[in-house]
């Protein structure tokens, strides 16, 4: 296989995907689509060059919040175990990192497979219970300035006083609703 | 808790419910800890381990003792006690808000049944990857600022990094009862990993791209508390509408803490402003750095690149995960009860920025998968206010000069500009047009060098380094030039 990752500028759902990510054991993937409907998330298709660009396995990418981002893979499941999963995978992994994200995590639904995707995740370096988050470091590791620890001072007691309702600039605690800053 | 001098302000008598928190027990909390045993040994077992992260990567100057506000009742708005304390001798504890018995969920499918007290099986993987990155993130900016105090402008700004540091902490313990409590033995694993996970760390950084980069310099501080630690007050803001009720009590507490963290970071810049303003006007835009004040297009591309970078943190503008926490009643909407709708929005549409052609265009797109982008804009909005408050300050000087918050395109690595590269003022840019001006727009090497020159710690009570205004008043009704923080003897030297 000659495979091509190619980004989907406007992701809808469509035949192929119903074929891809349709075909998958039954409760593997939520589809709430009909055809033509938009899909949130970004969106990459793999296709086979050596087969007349024939879409093989799809990829996307959820971003919440603060760049934790869920992964989504589908392989053809005419084109199982020739690799196409990894290659979703490694894609998927240099996609986030290229965007300055940590970790990405996927969360196996329950289907007949689910044990056997959990071990093929896990052997390619994610941690995580079958029935939780599954949770894969990348991105780039560049060495960052450590300081040193130090230790702390011995206890001396001392005190004061109490403060109730009032202003951020006393350092009271202040509602949500009147919150000035 | 004692009191022993006649340095506290006086204390208005406390209105609402107040909750009784326990300062006896080990671990202070209004949750009644001892009645549950086997919980209550299980985070007696993490305490050890929270103070050995702190002793090694929490505030690295070291200190005597700090003037530092701890909570004594959760009413309303909250109470706090003040005295100086050992930071590490803090009382880190779990405070919840007051309970409503009849609080019912405001959002989502669930609209209108009974606030879970419980986890429900169906929601237990999302629910505790919601409390781990919200946990992730305490103690990361506590790791990030660990050296800043070696060069505090003042005794009241160290005093106002610790206050942030420790409550930072107490942010953490909030996260991991709720792990502890409701999410047995993988609810303890991951309290663990969130000490094990380092801010910066090479195989097990914190999970937030803008939770790893060391903080520098105090400008860089003050505009983090102000931009990012404000991206954490919205998705609060947002977890404070859970129908998980224990969460969102957490949260809702958390807020109040927040009053303060915010303030320090609105003031901080404002107070840098002040100063570089007096400069200007007495020396002439151009002679601010040379004169110890950094310079005004200094601040402004610090702006920047803090507000861009914290944009990023919200995700995608479109998510199917933003929408089905919705949808399920584990994240609100930022003021979710004040939202004129049906707190369902499964017919709702709304207009987002996407970039085509080269230029930015609008597109319609279903309210459910652009939660994301409506918390993100809430915060833009907030963002705004601060500045107006900036730029009255150059106002007040006679200065025509003024700080601007960037496009919402400008920088991101993350969502529907990530491809592209956009100016300030929200052009859409060839690369190499980007690569020509983008000094212009973010801190160069050189910027960070020069800011970070005139960082010397000013320890004198009452006195401020030349860079930056003194505040009006002190906290807790207590002089500007109050003892705050007592540095230990090695600290001073």
């Amino acid at each position: 296989m000659n495979l091509a990752w190619v980004p989907e500028a406007a992701p809808a759902w469509d035949a192929d995907k119903q074929r891809v990510i349709g075909g998958a054991p039954a409760g593997t993937f939520v589809i709430p689509f009909a055809d033509g409907d938009p899909l949130p998330g970004e969106w990459w298709v793999v296709r086979d060059r050596d087969a007349g660009d024939r879409v093989v396995g799809y990829g996307r990418l959820d971003i919440g919040w603060g760049g934790d981002a869920e992964i989504l893979l589908a392989v053809d499941p005419g084109c199982q175990q020739q690799g196409v999963g990894s290659f979703v995978l490694q894609q998927l992994e240099e996609e986030a990192a290229g965007r300055g994200i940590n970790y990405v995590y996927n969360t196996i639904r329950e289907h007949e497979g689910r044990e056997l995707v959990h071990d093929w995740l896990v052997v390619r370096g994610f941690r995580g219970a079958v029935d939780g988050d599954l949770r894969k470091r990348v991105g780039n590791r560049v060495p960052p300035s450590r300081p040193r620890a130090t230790d702390a001072t011995p206890y001396d007691p001392a005190t004061s006083g109490d403060l109730g309702p009032g202003r951020e600039e006393a350092g009271a605690y202040v509602d949500i609703e009147d919150h000035r800053y | 808790m004692t009191q022993t001098d006649d340095r506290h302000g006086a204390a208005p008598a406390p209105t609402g419910p107040l909750s009784k928190i326990d300062y006896d027990e080990r671990i202070p909390n209004n949750v009644n800890l001892a009645d549950d045993r086997r919980l209550q040994r299980a985070l007696e077992g993490w305490q050890p381990k929270f103070l050995d992260w702190w002793r090694s990567l929490g505030p690295q100057l070291p200190t005597k003792d700090v003037y530092l506000r701890t909570a004594i009742a959760v009413g309303r708005d909250g109470w706090a006690h003040f005295a100086h304390v050992p930071m590490e001798e803090y009382r880190w504890g779990i405070f919840l808000a007051e309970r409503d018995p009849d609080k019912t969920i405001h959002f989502g499918k669930h609209r209108g049944e009974p606030a879970w007290q419980e986890v429900p099986g169906e929601h237990r993987a999302d629910l505790m990857r919601l409390i781990v990155i919200q946990g992730d993130t305490e103690p990361a900016s506590v790791e990030q600022q660990r050296v800043l105090g070696n060069t505090a402008p003042s005794i009241y700004d160290l005093r106002n990094l610790f206050q942030v540091n420790v409550e930072e902490g107490r942010h953490l313990w909030a996260m991991v009862y709720l792990l502890h409590a409701y999410f047995g033995r993988e609810g303890r694993e991951e309290a663990e990993q969130l000490l094990k996970r380092n801010s910066g760390d090479l195989d097990a950084p914190r999970i937030l791209g803008a939770f790893n980069e060391e903080t520098t310099d105090w400008l860089q501080f003050f505009m983090f508390t102000y931009f990012t630690d404000r991206d954490g007050k919205y998705q609060l803001g947002t977890l404070k509408e859970s129908a998980f009720d224990p969460l969102a009590r957490t949260c809702e507490f958390m807020l109040k803490e927040e009053a303060h963290h915010m303030f320090v970071g609105t003031t901080g810049v404002q107070r840098t402003v002040e100063r570089t303003a007096e400069l200007i006007k007495e020396h002439g835009k151009d002679k601010v750095f040379e004169n110890g004040g950094i310079p005004l297009d200094v601040i402004q591309k610090y702006l920047n690149f803090q507000f861009s970078v914290s944009m990023d943190l919200f995700g995608s503008e479109q998510s199917t995960n933003a929408g089905n926490y919705y949808s399920s009643g584990l994240k609100g909407r930022w003021q979710e009860t004040r939202r004129k709708d049906d707190h369902v929005l499964l017919e709702d549409t709304r207009m987002m920025n996407v970039v085509e052609d080269g230029e930015i265009r609008q597109k319609e797109v279903p309210m459910l998968s652009a939660l994301n982008l409506d918390l993100r804009d809430e915060y833009v909005a907030d963002c705004a206010n601060g500045v107006r408050r900036w730029n009255q300050a150059l106002e007040d000087q006679g200065l025509e000069e003024r700080l601007v918050l960037p496009h919402e395109g400008f920088n991101r690595r993350v969502g529907a500009y990530a491809a592209h590269h956009v100016s300030p003022d929200g052009r859409v840019l060839s690369d190499e047009e980007w690569e020509a001006h983008k000094d212009e727009w973010l801190p160069s090497e050189q910027d960070r060098r020069d800011v970070a020159s005139l960082m010397v710690p000013e320890y004198e009570y009452g006195r401020f380094a030349a860079w930056i205004a003194p505040p009006q008043t002190g906290i807790n009704d207590q002089p500007v030039e109050f003892d705050y923080v007592h540095l230990a003897e090695e600290g001073l030297v």
